[in-house]
């Protein structure tokens, strides 16, 4: 019995000890975008919601508008080139088809840290560097080769004979692509534009290469310039309750994508890596 | 079946020539470039000129390369292999709902694993600017430590590569945790019942039959985080920017700051073959064993 008690105190002690580590980093951001202008440290006085109405004006509100733009248009880009490659490569045959889904998974896996000088070289000779459509593009370009494989399972488990069926009709391959393949695809479409929404809403490093002026940051290059300003000259011009209360909103978006997404991701695993 | 090649190209299109020009075309590109004395200033800006291999004989007597090369190792290792892998493993074993104490413990086990979810689906910079306060001098850390009655560190200047571990593993953990819980999810419960019978410890079943068990998808999910932790730059570059000195410069922030502070893009982009190198090799591996399995 009392080795029983024992286990579930030392239990309780291991998980409130992984649960601080994950915690403390946190506790600045939540009490000082509830406080009228903090410090660096953490103290519980000053309690004010002034501070999330004041991102809504001046530089803050372009900095969320302008990440809004990104992952919408990330999104919209991503959904509407997976959905369309998908169908080919679920219900055709045709020549380099293997190749081309190796090539797909295979590019998946290169970091855009590793072809950031391309990147940016290539986005230059495009015209494309320092626009907000650019880092869109760069962002929606890698989000394809998970969108076309999830698309592609998805119309792969609709059974053939829905859209025989129409084809017998006289409709043609578009209608039943558009009247048939499109709802029944729904839920997939929707994970896919979920994750490239949060891509584009929180990428640092594409933003970082192509965009240098201030007009154009999005959130995350507006966190970057004021922890630079933080931390260098010993003064500060930033106000932290301000930067906070940004950071805070700028949480919650992938916070609700991940919680839609959740259980199709933890399929995916469990179809990817884990089944034995 | 309608066979129209029409319909095929058109479907296509889209999605090839964006996944060509900035998946495919930045390796080429780069490839192509690593042969060239491309810069951003100077007369080689105007008119970059082949110059053979001399880009890769700098890299290999460049002492901040291989120095770099050395660093992003420790990286992966700690933060990827060690932390992150470990420390999911951990979660994912103690909060698992088939133990007997799960609903005595559910309480805090849920606070924890919750917790380590919101960490991964956190923003890049948003971490960072959370562990940067937390470890400022000024900073939660510190405070906890005065309190504590110790004395105040400059954490990021004396341990740099320290913090950009425990940031990284704070970040990613939450990842190998959903994965190690799916796994064990699908271990079947006649599998550990048949230990129960048998009168195993429970250590004993976790290591004799728990764990041969995960030995897959626990290697294909080191490999995983692995190529993806050599990729990783924004959190780090923005912590420490690769100070002080050279002590926390990552392979991805020396490419970095060779290409856009030193204004060398080849040279630079030189650098970073040897993280596509890397991670090309590490996926063509993943790629086989999950073949392998179909």
């Amino acid at each position: 019995m009392l080795k029983r008690y024992l286990s579930v105190a030392l239990n309780h002690l291991v998980f409130l000890a992984i649960a601080t580590y994950f915690l403390a980093p946190l506790t600045w951001l939540f009490t000082s975008a509830f406080r009228e202008n903090p410090s660096v440290w953490v103290e519980f006085k000053g309690f004010t919601l002034e501070n999330f109405p004041k991102v809504f004006t001046g530089e803050t509100a372009i900095w969320v508008r302008n990440s809004l733009f990104i992952a919408l248009t990330t999104a919209i880009i991503a959904i509407g080139c997976s959905f369309l490659a998908a169908y080919p490569f679920a219900r055709f045959e045709f020549r380099g088809k293997t190749l081309s889904l190796f090539l797909l998974v295979l590019s998946m896996t290169i970091p855009l840290s590793a072809v950031m000088l391309p990147t940016f070289s290539l986005a230059r000779f495009l015209r494309l560097h320092n626009t907000l459509f650019g880092v869109a593009l760069v962002i929606a370009a890698r989000q394809i080769p998970m969108g076309i494989w999830v698309t592609k399972e998805f119309i792969t488990s609709i059974p053939i004979e829905l859209e025989e069926a129409a084809w017998v009709d006289g409709a043609s391959r578009w209608t039943t692509i558009r009247r048939v393949i499109l709802p029944l695809c729904g839920p997939g479409l929707a994970v896919i534009g979920l994750m490239s929404f949060v891509a584009g809403w929180g990428d640092f490093t594409t933003n970082l290469i192509l965009i240098n002026s201030e007009k154009l940051y999005p959130i995350s290059m507006g966190l970057y310039r004021a922890s630079i300003e933080a931390t260098s000259w010993g003064y500060v011009s930033v106000d932290y309750g301000v930067m906070c209360a940004i950071g805070l909103l700028y949480l919650i978006p992938p916070m609700l994508a991940f919680l839609f997404t959740h259980r199709y991701l933890v399929k995916g695993m469990v179809l990817g890596a884990v089944k034995q | 079946m309608k066979k129209n090649l029409g319909v095929l190209a058109i479907l296509l299109v889209p999605a090839f020539v964006l996944w060509s020009i900035f998946m495919l075309g930045p390796a080429i590109w780069g490839i192509r470039l690593t042969f060239t004395n491309e810069a951003l200033t100077g007369p080689a800006a105007r008119d970059p000129e082949f110059i053979g291999l001399a880009n890769y004989q700098r890299l290999m007597r460049d002492p901040y390369f291989w120095g770099s090369v050395y660093r992003s190792f420790v990286f992966v290792l700690g933060s990827a292999i060690i932390g992150q892998a470990g420390l999911g493993l951990l979660l994912a074993m103690l909060t698992s709902e088939r133990r007997r104490v799960w609903s005595r413990i559910r309480l805090t086990g849920r606070l924890a694993t919750t917790l380590c979810w919101l960490a991964w689906v956190t923003p890049e910079t948003l971490i960072g600017w959370c562990w940067i306060s937390f470890l400022d001098y000024n900073g939660v850390l510190n405070q906890t430590i005065k309190a504590l009655g110790f004395e105040p560190v400059y954490w990021m200047v004396r341990y740099g590569m320290l913090s950009i571990i425990l940031a990284n593993i704070w970040w990613g953990t939450g990842w190998s945790m959903m994965l190690f819980k799916a796994a064990l999810e699908s271990i079947p419960r006649e599998v550990e019942e048949a230990a129960d019978v048998d009168g195993a410890s429970s250590w004993q079943k976790f290591r004799y039959v728990i764990l041969p068990l995960l030995r897959r998808p626990i290697f294909v999910n080191v490999l995983l985080i692995t190529i993806w932790t050599y990729g990783v730059f924004g959190l780090p570059f923005m912590m420490t920017g690769g100070g002080p000195g050279h002590r926390t410069e990552l392979m991805t922030i020396y490419a970095y700051k060779t290409g856009f502070k030193y204004f060398e893009i080849a040279y630079g982009t030189t650098v970073s073959i040897g993280i596509l190198f890397i991670t090309l090799i590490l996926a063509l591996v993943y790629h086989r064993l999950l073949a392998r399995k179909a």
